[in-house]
């Protein structure tokens, strides 16, 4: 025998255009997102004078209440090459550390937004 | 557990018909050979990440840098998307793990006036049960 549910989402889906969200709440939560990823490639870069590592942060593209678009990385013109390596030298070593942030940090990066997200909600509940 | 994924890989490039027709077997992991000639590809593993379940260890995921060299254009444009199409979507058996469906992608492309050779880069996902 298989369970029935029944869940009515009308009443949430009330409350929640009663947060009435707008561009710096996005930004808020959009932000901590970018936190981590900012945090997790400055941990992996590779250092020598720490241009690159010093340079990694979030680029905001576009923002609105309804969309953020935000580049996050480095800003350094060699940066590629360490991400990808030198075409002049192929079997020069690489060092990435864009890629496996966003491939290890990917579940942190979710928790940190729905985490934010959830207490934005929490504090604009309607009482 | 990378040493696995390298001669993973190679025996699924070996095996694969459109990849040996058109590499033979010049795919090497981590270094090229001196003197090897085009087309042939390199490919490194970048990253792994471990994953879990509510019992423990739920096998892993390689990001796999597929690094192709040729002398033209065409031909390094070509043999990538050979690479690419061999990978993605893959399913089963690679070798010596069992793999889950493999993401694969084109990146970018770059030339070596000096070398006059080719460069094009393939993006590989590899979820694992090892």
């Amino acid at each position: 025998m298989k369970p029935n549910f029944s869940v009515d989402p009308s009443q949430l889906k009330a409350a929640l255009l009663e947060v009435k969200l707008n561009s710096p709440m996005l930004l808020q939560v959009e932000g901590a997102g970018a936190k981590v990823l900012v945090n997790g490639m400055r941990m992996r870069v590779p250092v020598d004078t720490a241009a690159t590592k010093n340079s990694i942060m979030s680029h905001l593209v576009e923002y609105s209440d309804i969309i953020v678009v935000d580049d996050v990385g480095p800003e350094t013109e060699y940066a590629p090459s360490i991400e990808y390596g030198i075409e002049e030298k192929p079997n020069y070593p690489i060092q990435p550390f864009i890629r496996p942030t966003a491939t290890n940090d990917f579940g942190s990066v979710i928790n940190a937004i729905g985490y934010a997200f959830a207490q934005l909600v929490i504090s604009r509940w309607p009482r | 557990m990378a040493a696995i994924i390298e001669t993973s890989i190679v025996s699924f490039c070996n095996a694969t018909g459109t990849i040996l027709a058109a590499f033979g077997h010049r795919i090497t992991p981590n270094t090229i050979p001196d003197g090897q000639t085009y087309p042939h590809a390199r490919f490194r593993v970048i990253g792994t990440d471990q994953r879990y379940h509510t019992t423990g260890e739920g096998g892993r995921k390689y990001l796999v840098q597929f690094d192709v060299y040729d002398d033209d254009e065409a031909g390094a444009q070509a043999n990538a998307e050979i690479v690419r199409s061999a990978f993605s979507a893959r399913q089963g058996t690679m070798g010596a793990v069992t793999t889950g469906q493999v993401k694969a992608r084109l990146v970018t492309t770059n030339r070596n006036p000096d070398a006059n050779n080719f460069w094009r880069i393939v993006e590989i996902e590899i979820p694992t049960n090892d």
